[in-house]
Protein backbone atom coordinates (compact mmCIF):
# COMPACT_ATOMS: atom_id res chain seq x y z
CA UNK A 1 0.00 0.00 0.00
CA UNK A 2 1.48 3.33 -0.99
CA UNK A 3 1.13 6.62 0.85
CA UNK A 4 -1.70 7.97 -1.24
CA UNK A 5 -3.76 4.84 -0.82
CA UNK A 6 -3.14 4.87 2.90
CA UNK A 7 -4.08 8.53 3.08
CA UNK A 8 -7.35 7.87 1.30
CA UNK A 9 -8.19 4.90 3.51
CA UNK A 10 -7.51 6.90 6.65
CA UNK A 11 -9.75 9.69 5.47
CA UNK A 12 -12.50 7.25 4.75
CA UNK A 13 -11.96 5.50 8.08
CA UNK A 14 -12.12 8.85 9.86
CA UNK A 15 -15.51 9.41 8.26
CA UNK A 16 -16.63 6.05 9.62
CA UNK A 17 -15.95 3.74 6.69
CA UNK A 18 -15.49 0.28 8.24
CA UNK A 19 -14.31 -1.24 5.03
CA UNK A 20 -11.48 1.23 4.78
CA UNK A 21 -10.49 0.50 8.35
CA UNK A 22 -10.67 -3.21 7.60
CA UNK A 23 -8.23 -2.74 4.74
CA UNK A 24 -5.90 -0.86 7.02
CA UNK A 25 -6.13 -3.66 9.54
CA UNK A 26 -5.27 -6.21 6.89
CA UNK A 27 -2.29 -4.23 5.69
CA UNK A 28 -0.77 -3.30 9.03
CA UNK A 29 -1.71 -6.01 11.52
CA UNK A 30 0.74 -8.69 10.25
CA UNK A 31 3.65 -6.27 10.59
CA UNK A 32 2.45 -5.01 13.93
CA UNK A 33 1.78 -8.43 15.36
CA UNK A 34 5.05 -9.82 14.00
CA UNK A 35 6.87 -6.95 15.62
CA UNK A 36 5.08 -7.46 18.92
CA UNK A 37 5.73 -11.19 18.89
CA UNK A 38 9.42 -10.63 18.27
CA UNK A 39 9.59 -8.02 20.97
CA UNK A 40 7.61 -9.68 23.74
CA UNK A 41 8.32 -13.33 22.89
CA UNK A 42 4.84 -13.92 24.26
CA UNK A 43 1.91 -14.52 21.91
CA UNK A 44 -0.92 -13.79 24.33
CA UNK A 45 0.80 -10.61 25.42
CA UNK A 46 1.42 -9.66 21.83
CA UNK A 47 -2.27 -10.13 21.05
CA UNK A 48 -3.28 -8.02 24.04
CA UNK A 49 -0.90 -5.30 23.01
CA UNK A 50 -2.14 -5.51 19.45
CA UNK A 51 -5.71 -5.06 20.61
CA UNK A 52 -4.84 -2.20 22.96
CA UNK A 53 -2.84 -0.48 20.22
CA UNK A 54 -5.65 -0.62 17.70
CA UNK A 55 -8.25 0.48 20.20
CA UNK A 56 -6.22 3.51 21.14
CA UNK A 57 -5.64 4.29 17.50
CA UNK A 58 -9.35 4.07 16.77
CA UNK A 59 -10.23 6.31 19.73
CA UNK A 60 -7.89 8.97 18.46
CA UNK A 61 -8.32 8.39 14.78
CA UNK A 62 -10.20 11.64 14.27
CA UNK A 63 -7.21 13.57 15.58
CA UNK A 64 -4.69 11.88 13.33
CA UNK A 65 -3.20 14.07 10.61
CA UNK A 66 -0.72 12.71 8.14
CA UNK A 67 2.15 15.14 7.93
CA UNK A 68 5.46 13.65 6.88
CA UNK A 69 4.80 10.24 8.40
CA UNK A 70 2.37 7.40 7.86
CA UNK A 71 -0.39 5.84 9.91
CA UNK A 72 1.83 2.80 10.34
CA UNK A 73 4.54 4.81 12.07
CA UNK A 74 1.95 6.15 14.47
CA UNK A 75 0.56 2.71 15.11
CA UNK A 76 4.01 1.31 15.90
CA UNK A 77 4.75 4.25 18.17
CA UNK A 78 1.56 3.50 20.12
CA UNK A 79 2.51 -0.18 20.25
CA UNK A 80 5.99 0.64 21.62
CA UNK A 81 4.49 2.91 24.20
CA UNK A 82 1.99 0.26 25.30
CA UNK A 83 4.75 -2.29 25.55
CA UNK A 84 6.89 0.07 27.60
CA UNK A 85 4.02 0.77 29.95
CA UNK A 86 3.43 -2.94 30.34
CA UNK A 87 7.07 -3.61 31.24
CA UNK A 88 7.11 -0.72 33.62
CA UNK A 89 4.63 -2.66 35.60
CA UNK A 90 6.47 -5.93 35.14
CA UNK A 91 10.01 -4.50 35.42
CA UNK A 92 11.46 -7.44 33.61
CA UNK A 93 12.47 -8.49 30.18
CA UNK A 94 11.66 -12.00 29.12
CA UNK A 95 14.91 -13.86 28.34
CA UNK A 96 15.44 -15.49 25.01
CA UNK A 97 13.73 -18.89 25.30
CA UNK A 98 13.53 -21.13 22.30
CA UNK A 99 10.17 -22.69 23.15
CA UNK A 100 8.48 -19.33 23.04
CA UNK A 101 9.61 -18.86 19.48
CA UNK A 102 7.38 -21.53 18.15
CA UNK A 103 5.73 -19.98 15.18
CA UNK A 104 2.28 -20.65 13.86
CA UNK A 105 1.83 -23.08 11.06
CA UNK A 106 2.04 -20.50 8.31
CA UNK A 107 5.65 -19.72 9.15
CA UNK A 108 7.72 -20.81 6.18
CA UNK A 109 11.04 -20.29 7.89
CA UNK A 110 12.87 -23.33 9.05
CA UNK A 111 13.63 -23.45 12.77
CA UNK A 112 17.38 -23.62 12.09
CA UNK A 113 17.36 -20.49 9.98
CA UNK A 114 15.17 -18.71 12.51
CA UNK A 115 17.51 -19.53 15.40
CA UNK A 116 20.52 -18.53 13.30
CA UNK A 117 19.09 -15.04 12.86
CA UNK A 118 17.93 -14.80 16.45
CA UNK A 119 21.40 -15.75 17.63
CA UNK A 120 22.91 -13.14 15.36
CA UNK A 121 20.45 -10.64 16.79
CA UNK A 122 21.55 -11.59 20.30
CA UNK A 123 24.94 -10.03 19.56
CA UNK A 124 23.22 -6.70 19.15
CA UNK A 125 22.21 -4.29 21.85
CA UNK A 126 18.59 -3.93 22.84
CA UNK A 127 18.29 -0.66 20.92
CA UNK A 128 19.85 -2.13 17.78
CA UNK A 129 17.48 -5.07 17.90
CA UNK A 130 14.63 -2.63 18.07
CA UNK A 131 16.01 -0.91 14.98
CA UNK A 132 16.19 -4.19 13.09
CA UNK A 133 12.62 -5.05 14.02
CA UNK A 134 11.26 -1.71 12.95
CA UNK A 135 13.24 -1.86 9.74
CA UNK A 136 12.65 -5.39 8.62
CA UNK A 137 9.53 -6.65 10.36
CA UNK A 138 7.56 -3.39 10.48
CA UNK A 139 9.07 -2.42 7.12
CA UNK A 140 9.18 1.24 8.11
CA UNK A 141 11.37 3.75 6.28
CA UNK A 142 14.39 5.13 8.15
CA UNK A 143 12.75 8.54 8.44
CA UNK A 144 9.74 7.15 10.30
CA UNK A 145 11.96 4.94 12.50
CA UNK A 146 13.88 8.10 13.47
CA UNK A 147 10.59 9.78 14.32
CA UNK A 148 9.40 6.88 16.47
CA UNK A 149 12.71 6.55 18.32
CA UNK A 150 13.18 10.36 18.50
CA UNK A 151 16.56 10.13 16.88
CA UNK A 152 18.28 11.91 14.06
CA UNK A 153 17.76 10.40 10.60
CA UNK A 154 21.50 10.03 9.99
CA UNK A 155 22.00 8.43 13.40
CA UNK A 156 19.44 5.78 12.59
CA UNK A 157 21.02 4.98 9.24
CA UNK A 158 24.47 4.68 10.76
CA UNK A 159 23.25 2.48 13.58
CA UNK A 160 21.44 0.13 11.18
CA UNK A 161 24.61 -0.09 9.11
CA UNK A 162 26.71 -0.87 12.19
CA UNK A 163 24.17 -3.41 13.41
CA UNK A 164 24.40 -5.25 10.11
CA UNK A 165 28.19 -5.18 10.35
CA UNK A 166 28.07 -6.64 13.84
CA UNK A 167 25.72 -9.35 12.71
CA UNK A 168 28.08 -10.17 9.88
CA UNK A 169 31.02 -10.36 12.23
CA UNK A 170 29.01 -12.55 14.57
CA UNK A 171 28.06 -14.90 11.76
CA UNK A 172 31.63 -15.13 10.47
CA UNK A 173 32.99 -15.83 13.93
CA UNK B 1 32.04 -7.31 1.22
CA UNK B 2 29.20 -5.34 -0.27
CA UNK B 3 27.73 -8.55 -1.68
CA UNK B 4 27.93 -10.10 1.76
CA UNK B 5 26.19 -7.14 3.27
CA UNK B 6 23.55 -7.35 0.61
CA UNK B 7 23.12 -10.99 1.47
CA UNK B 8 22.70 -10.13 5.13
CA UNK B 9 20.12 -7.54 4.23
CA UNK B 10 18.28 -9.91 1.96
CA UNK B 11 18.24 -12.48 4.73
CA UNK B 12 16.83 -9.93 7.11
CA UNK B 13 14.22 -8.81 4.60
CA UNK B 14 13.10 -12.40 4.22
CA UNK B 15 13.24 -12.92 7.93
CA UNK B 16 11.16 -9.83 8.51
CA UNK B 17 8.59 -10.89 5.95
CA UNK B 18 8.35 -14.23 7.62
CA UNK B 19 7.85 -12.68 11.04
CA UNK B 20 4.72 -10.94 9.85
CA UNK B 21 1.58 -12.82 10.73
CA UNK B 22 -2.00 -12.44 11.77
CA UNK B 23 -2.92 -13.32 15.30
CA UNK B 24 -4.80 -16.50 15.88
CA UNK B 25 -8.03 -14.67 16.73
CA UNK B 26 -7.56 -12.12 14.02
CA UNK B 27 -11.16 -12.00 12.83
CA UNK B 28 -12.64 -11.47 16.29
CA UNK B 29 -10.13 -8.78 17.03
CA UNK B 30 -10.81 -7.16 13.70
CA UNK B 31 -14.56 -7.03 14.20
CA UNK B 32 -14.05 -5.70 17.72
CA UNK B 33 -11.91 -2.94 16.33
CA UNK B 34 -14.31 -2.18 13.49
CA UNK B 35 -17.20 -1.97 15.92
CA UNK B 36 -15.38 0.73 17.81
CA UNK B 37 -15.21 2.87 14.73
CA UNK B 38 -17.55 5.82 14.73
CA UNK B 39 -17.86 8.72 12.31
CA UNK B 40 -15.43 11.47 13.04
CA UNK B 41 -16.94 14.35 14.96
CA UNK B 42 -16.19 17.68 13.42
CA UNK B 43 -14.54 18.70 16.60
CA UNK B 44 -11.97 21.33 16.34
CA UNK B 45 -9.89 19.74 18.98
CA UNK B 46 -6.22 20.05 19.06
CA UNK B 47 -4.67 17.37 16.92
CA UNK B 48 -2.15 15.22 18.61
CA UNK B 49 -0.07 14.59 15.60
CA UNK B 50 1.09 17.85 14.28
CA UNK B 51 4.15 19.82 14.00
CA UNK B 52 4.02 21.91 16.85
CA UNK B 53 4.91 21.98 20.35
CA UNK B 54 5.23 25.59 21.23
CA UNK B 55 8.69 26.62 20.07
CA UNK B 56 9.85 27.51 23.55
CA UNK B 57 13.50 27.81 22.64
CA UNK B 58 12.73 30.16 19.79
CA UNK B 59 10.46 32.25 22.02
CA UNK B 60 13.14 32.35 24.70
CA UNK B 61 15.71 33.64 22.23
CA UNK B 62 13.22 36.17 20.91
CA UNK B 63 12.58 37.41 24.44
CA UNK B 64 16.28 37.72 25.11
CA UNK B 65 16.74 39.57 21.84
CA UNK B 66 14.03 42.06 22.75
CA UNK B 67 15.46 42.54 26.23
CA UNK B 68 18.91 43.15 24.79
CA UNK B 69 17.44 45.65 22.35
CA UNK B 70 15.84 47.62 25.16
CA UNK B 71 18.73 47.30 27.57
CA UNK B 72 21.41 47.54 24.88
CA UNK B 73 22.00 51.24 25.08
CA UNK B 74 22.45 51.00 28.82
CA UNK B 75 25.37 48.63 28.44
CA UNK B 76 28.78 50.20 28.94
CA UNK B 77 30.05 49.05 25.55
CA UNK B 78 28.48 51.90 23.68
CA UNK B 79 29.75 54.79 25.73
CA UNK B 80 32.83 56.53 24.75
CA UNK B 81 34.66 58.49 27.30
CA UNK B 82 37.47 60.77 26.73
CA UNK B 83 40.16 61.28 29.29
CA UNK B 84 41.71 64.65 29.57
CA UNK B 85 44.55 65.61 31.79
CA UNK B 86 44.20 68.67 33.92
CA UNK B 87 45.52 70.05 37.17
CA UNK B 88 43.00 67.92 39.03
CA UNK B 89 44.23 64.73 37.38
CA UNK B 90 42.43 62.70 34.77
CA UNK B 91 38.96 63.99 33.98
CA UNK B 92 36.43 62.25 31.84
CA UNK B 93 34.12 64.04 29.53
CA UNK B 94 31.59 63.02 26.93
CA UNK B 95 33.09 62.42 23.59
CA UNK B 96 34.71 65.58 22.48
CA UNK B 97 34.55 68.97 23.93
CA UNK B 98 35.84 71.79 21.89
CA UNK B 99 38.86 73.20 23.62
CA UNK B 100 38.90 76.88 22.90
CA UNK B 101 42.13 78.49 23.91
CA UNK B 102 42.57 81.83 25.63
CA UNK B 103 41.51 84.85 23.64
CA UNK B 104 44.04 87.45 22.52
CA UNK B 105 45.02 90.54 24.48
CA UNK B 106 42.90 92.74 22.29
CA UNK B 107 39.24 91.99 22.50
CA UNK B 108 37.10 93.99 20.13
CA UNK B 109 34.79 96.31 21.99
CA UNK B 110 31.19 95.33 22.47
CA UNK B 111 29.09 96.00 19.44
CA UNK B 112 32.10 96.22 17.19
CA UNK B 113 31.18 95.01 13.76
CA UNK B 114 33.56 94.20 10.97
CA UNK B 115 32.63 96.04 7.80
CA UNK B 116 31.68 93.77 4.93
CA UNK B 117 34.11 95.53 2.64
CA UNK B 118 37.02 94.07 4.52
CA UNK B 119 37.35 90.59 3.11
CA UNK B 120 40.57 89.60 4.78
CA UNK B 121 40.82 86.35 6.72
CA UNK B 122 42.98 85.73 9.72
CA UNK B 123 41.83 82.27 10.61
CA UNK B 124 42.69 80.78 13.94
CA UNK B 125 42.36 77.01 14.03
CA UNK B 126 42.05 74.85 17.11
CA UNK B 127 42.07 71.10 16.73
CA UNK B 128 41.02 68.41 19.15
CA UNK B 129 40.67 64.71 18.56
CA UNK B 130 39.87 61.54 20.41
CA UNK B 131 41.52 58.26 19.46
CA UNK B 132 40.63 54.69 20.49
CA UNK B 133 43.54 52.31 20.25
CA UNK B 134 44.97 49.14 21.74
CA UNK B 135 48.47 50.61 21.94
CA UNK B 136 48.15 53.88 23.79
CA UNK B 137 51.80 54.34 24.80
CA UNK B 138 53.20 53.69 21.35
CA UNK B 139 50.66 55.84 19.59
CA UNK B 140 51.25 58.85 21.83
CA UNK B 141 54.93 58.64 21.02
CA UNK B 142 54.27 58.18 17.31
CA UNK B 143 51.95 61.17 17.13
CA UNK B 144 54.53 63.24 18.99
CA UNK B 145 57.10 62.30 16.39
CA UNK B 146 54.64 63.16 13.64
CA UNK B 147 54.18 66.63 15.15
CA UNK B 148 57.91 67.22 15.03
CA UNK B 149 58.21 65.86 11.51
CA UNK B 150 55.68 68.42 10.35
CA UNK B 151 57.65 71.23 11.91
CA UNK B 152 55.53 71.51 15.01
CA UNK B 153 56.15 71.47 18.71
CA UNK B 154 54.87 69.20 21.46
CA UNK B 155 53.81 71.27 24.43
CA UNK B 156 52.79 68.44 26.74
CA UNK B 157 52.42 64.70 26.61
CA UNK B 158 51.11 62.06 29.04
CA UNK B 159 50.48 58.39 28.56
CA UNK B 160 49.65 55.23 30.43
CA UNK B 161 48.33 51.80 29.48
CA UNK B 162 44.74 53.02 29.40
CA UNK B 163 44.87 56.72 28.58
CA UNK B 164 47.09 59.26 26.91
CA UNK B 165 47.07 62.93 26.01
CA UNK B 166 49.19 65.21 23.87
CA UNK B 167 48.98 68.92 23.16
CA UNK B 168 50.95 70.50 20.38
CA UNK B 169 51.20 73.22 17.72
CA UNK B 170 51.87 72.69 14.05
CA UNK B 171 52.30 75.23 11.25
CA UNK B 172 48.97 76.08 9.66
CA UNK B 173 50.19 75.29 6.18
CA UNK B 174 51.15 71.75 7.28
CA UNK B 175 48.09 71.11 9.36
CA UNK B 176 46.11 69.21 6.74
CA UNK B 177 49.04 66.91 6.01
CA UNK B 178 49.47 66.31 9.70
CA UNK B 179 45.77 65.48 10.06
CA UNK B 180 45.96 63.00 7.22
CA UNK B 181 48.97 61.32 8.73
CA UNK B 182 47.18 60.93 12.07
CA UNK B 183 44.16 59.49 10.30
CA UNK B 184 46.37 56.99 8.46
CA UNK B 185 47.99 56.01 11.73
CA UNK B 186 44.83 55.21 13.63
CA UNK B 187 42.16 54.54 11.01
CA UNK B 188 39.15 56.72 10.41
CA UNK B 189 36.76 54.61 12.50
CA UNK B 190 38.82 55.06 15.65
CA UNK B 191 39.28 58.80 15.32
CA UNK B 192 36.84 61.53 16.26
CA UNK B 193 37.91 65.07 15.37
CA UNK B 194 36.78 68.56 16.16
CA UNK B 195 38.16 71.56 14.32
CA UNK B 196 37.30 75.01 15.54
CA UNK B 197 38.07 77.97 13.30
CA UNK B 198 37.63 81.64 13.94
CA UNK B 199 38.40 84.62 11.78
CA UNK B 200 40.43 87.04 13.87
CA UNK B 201 39.76 89.96 11.57
CA UNK B 202 37.97 91.98 14.28
CA UNK B 203 41.03 91.61 16.48
CA UNK B 204 43.29 92.55 13.62
CA UNK B 205 41.27 95.62 12.85
CA UNK B 206 41.27 96.58 16.49
CA UNK B 207 45.05 96.28 16.58
CA UNK B 208 45.40 98.31 13.45
CA UNK B 209 43.12 100.98 14.86
CA UNK B 210 45.17 101.08 18.01
CA UNK B 211 48.35 101.33 16.04
CA UNK B 212 47.01 104.13 13.89
CA UNK B 213 45.68 106.07 16.85
CA UNK B 214 48.83 105.66 18.85
CA UNK B 215 50.96 106.57 15.86
CA UNK B 216 49.05 109.75 15.18
CA UNK B 217 49.11 110.75 18.82
CA UNK B 218 52.81 110.04 19.01
CA UNK B 219 53.54 112.16 15.98
CA UNK B 220 51.47 115.00 17.42
CA UNK B 221 53.26 114.77 20.74
CA UNK B 222 56.65 114.78 19.13
CA UNK B 223 55.70 117.78 17.09
CA UNK B 224 54.56 119.54 20.23
CA UNK B 225 57.82 118.65 21.89
CA UNK B 226 59.77 120.12 19.04
CA UNK B 227 57.68 123.25 19.13
CA UNK B 228 58.17 123.51 22.83
CA UNK B 229 61.91 123.14 22.53
CA UNK B 230 62.00 125.71 19.78
CA UNK B 231 59.95 128.26 21.70
CA UNK B 232 62.05 127.70 24.80
CA UNK B 233 65.20 128.21 22.87
CA UNK B 234 63.78 131.32 21.36
CA UNK B 235 62.70 132.58 24.77
CA UNK B 236 66.05 131.89 26.40
CA UNK B 237 67.83 133.36 23.42
CA UNK B 238 65.88 136.57 23.77
CA UNK B 239 66.21 136.87 27.56
CA UNK B 240 69.85 135.95 28.09
CA UNK B 241 71.33 138.76 26.03
CA UNK B 242 69.25 141.20 28.02
CA UNK B 243 70.66 139.78 31.21
CA UNK B 244 74.13 139.99 29.78
CA UNK B 245 73.58 143.58 28.72
CA UNK B 246 72.33 144.53 32.17
CA UNK B 247 75.33 142.76 33.67
CA UNK B 248 77.65 144.82 31.57
CA UNK B 249 75.89 147.99 32.57
CA UNK B 250 76.16 147.03 36.19
CA UNK B 251 79.85 146.36 35.76
CA UNK B 252 80.32 149.75 34.08
CA UNK B 253 78.54 151.53 36.87
CA UNK B 254 80.64 149.70 39.43
CA UNK B 255 83.75 150.86 37.66
CA UNK B 256 82.46 154.39 37.63
CA UNK B 257 81.66 154.17 41.33
CA UNK B 258 85.20 153.08 41.99
CA UNK B 259 86.64 156.12 40.28
CA UNK B 260 84.03 158.71 41.37
CA UNK B 261 84.26 160.41 44.73
CA UNK B 262 81.53 162.94 44.18
CA UNK B 263 78.73 162.01 46.53
CA UNK B 264 75.98 163.30 44.26
CA UNK B 265 77.34 161.42 41.27
CA UNK B 266 77.88 158.39 43.39
CA UNK B 267 74.25 158.60 44.49
CA UNK B 268 73.06 158.77 40.93
CA UNK B 269 75.31 155.84 40.01
CA UNK B 270 74.06 153.75 42.96
CA UNK B 271 70.45 154.51 42.01
CA UNK B 272 71.21 153.37 38.48
CA UNK B 273 72.96 150.33 39.80
CA UNK B 274 69.95 149.40 41.93
CA UNK B 275 67.65 149.89 38.98
CA UNK B 276 69.85 147.70 36.80
CA UNK B 277 70.01 144.99 39.47
CA UNK B 278 66.23 145.03 39.69
CA UNK B 279 65.99 144.81 35.97
CA UNK B 280 68.42 141.93 35.97
CA UNK B 281 66.35 140.16 38.64
CA UNK B 282 63.27 140.54 36.51
CA UNK B 283 65.06 139.08 33.52
CA UNK B 284 66.49 136.27 35.59
CA UNK B 285 63.07 135.52 37.04
CA UNK B 286 61.66 135.50 33.58
CA UNK B 287 64.33 133.10 32.47
CA UNK B 288 63.83 130.87 35.47
CA UNK B 289 60.10 130.83 34.89
CA UNK B 290 60.65 129.98 31.25
CA UNK B 291 62.98 127.13 32.24
CA UNK B 292 60.52 125.78 34.79
CA UNK B 293 57.66 125.96 32.32
CA UNK B 294 59.72 124.27 29.72
CA UNK B 295 60.77 121.46 32.11
CA UNK B 296 57.24 120.76 33.22
CA UNK B 297 55.82 120.74 29.75
CA UNK B 298 58.69 118.66 28.47
CA UNK B 299 58.22 116.15 31.26
CA UNK B 300 54.52 115.77 30.46
CA UNK B 301 55.17 115.51 26.76
CA UNK B 302 57.87 112.86 27.29
CA UNK B 303 55.51 110.92 29.51
CA UNK B 304 52.80 110.96 26.92
CA UNK B 305 55.28 110.07 24.22
CA UNK B 306 56.50 107.09 26.26
CA UNK B 307 52.92 105.94 26.88
CA UNK B 308 52.07 106.05 23.22
CA UNK B 309 55.27 104.32 22.30
CA UNK B 310 54.33 101.60 24.76
CA UNK B 311 50.88 101.34 23.19
CA UNK B 312 52.45 101.04 19.76
CA UNK B 313 54.88 98.46 21.05
CA UNK B 314 52.09 96.35 22.58
CA UNK B 315 50.03 96.64 19.43
CA UNK B 316 52.99 95.41 17.42
CA UNK B 317 53.43 92.50 19.80
CA UNK B 318 49.75 91.65 19.61
CA UNK B 319 49.91 91.84 15.88
CA UNK B 320 52.83 89.44 15.91
CA UNK B 321 50.95 87.18 18.25
CA UNK B 322 47.91 87.22 16.01
CA UNK B 323 50.00 86.42 13.00
CA UNK B 324 51.67 83.67 14.97
CA UNK B 325 48.30 82.29 16.01
CA UNK B 326 47.02 82.31 12.48
CA UNK B 327 50.20 80.73 11.24
CA UNK B 328 49.94 77.79 13.65
CA UNK B 329 47.30 75.35 14.70
CA UNK B 330 47.04 74.42 18.34
CA UNK B 331 45.80 70.96 18.99
CA UNK B 332 45.15 68.29 21.56
CA UNK B 333 44.63 64.59 21.09
CA UNK B 334 43.26 62.23 23.76
CA UNK B 335 43.91 58.52 23.58
CA UNK B 336 41.97 55.74 25.24
CA UNK B 337 42.37 51.99 25.19
CA UNK B 338 39.74 49.98 23.32
CA UNK B 339 38.83 46.33 23.85
CA UNK B 340 37.92 43.78 21.19
CA UNK B 341 34.20 43.96 21.87
CA UNK B 342 34.25 47.75 21.35
CA UNK B 343 36.15 47.27 18.08
CA UNK B 344 33.48 44.86 16.88
CA UNK B 345 30.79 47.33 17.88
CA UNK B 346 32.49 50.01 15.79
CA UNK B 347 32.55 47.82 12.71
CA UNK B 348 29.09 46.39 13.32
CA UNK B 349 27.10 49.31 14.65
CA UNK B 350 23.92 47.35 15.35
CA UNK B 351 23.40 45.77 18.69
CA UNK B 352 25.33 42.51 18.37
CA UNK B 353 23.66 40.86 21.31
CA UNK B 354 20.27 41.53 19.76
CA UNK B 355 21.50 40.21 16.42
CA UNK B 356 22.92 37.05 17.98
CA UNK B 357 19.74 36.26 19.88
CA UNK B 358 17.63 37.15 16.88
CA UNK B 359 19.54 34.76 14.63
CA UNK B 360 19.40 32.07 17.31
CA UNK B 361 15.63 32.55 17.58
CA UNK B 362 15.21 32.16 13.83
CA UNK B 363 17.42 29.07 13.70
CA UNK B 364 15.62 27.52 16.68
CA UNK B 365 12.28 28.15 15.02
CA UNK B 366 13.42 26.65 11.70
CA UNK B 367 14.73 23.56 13.48
CA UNK B 368 11.48 23.33 15.40
CA UNK B 369 9.45 23.52 12.21
CA UNK B 370 11.45 20.75 10.64
CA UNK B 371 10.85 18.47 13.54
CA UNK B 372 7.74 16.40 13.52
CA UNK B 373 6.52 15.43 16.91
CA UNK B 374 4.77 12.16 17.25
CA UNK B 375 2.42 12.49 20.16
CA UNK B 376 0.91 9.40 21.57
CA UNK B 377 -2.58 9.13 22.99
CA UNK B 378 -2.87 8.44 26.71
Amino acid sequence: MDQNEEKMLIKRAQSGDRQALGLLWDALTPKLFGYLINTTKDKPLAEDLLQTTWLKAIDNLSKFKQQGFGFGAWLFAIARNEHRQYWRKRKNETPLVQEEHDQPDNNRESPEAKIFIEQALAYLSKDDRELIRLRYIADLPVKEIALILKLNFVTVRVRIYRALARMRAAIVS
Amino acid sequence: MNNFFKTIEEILVDWGRQQRQFPSRSESLKSEILDKLHPAHPVLSKTLLQRGNTPWLSLAFTGLALISLVVGDLLPFGTSRVATFSNKGIEFSSPLSIQKNDSLFFIPPQGYEVPVTDGREFVRTDYSASVRTRHVDDLVETVGSAVRIFGGRVDSSNSSKQYGHISFVVPAEKFESFRRSVKNLVGGRFLAENIYTENLLPQKQSIEKQQKGAGETLAKLRSEKNKLSASHKQATTSIQPKINEVDEKIVAIKIKLDITNDPSKREILKTEERRLVDEKSVFEAELASENTNFSDKLYLLNLQIRENEAILDNAAKEDQKLIGTVATVRGTISFSWINVWQIIRIYVPINLVFLTFGVAAIIAYLIHRRRIYLFLPD
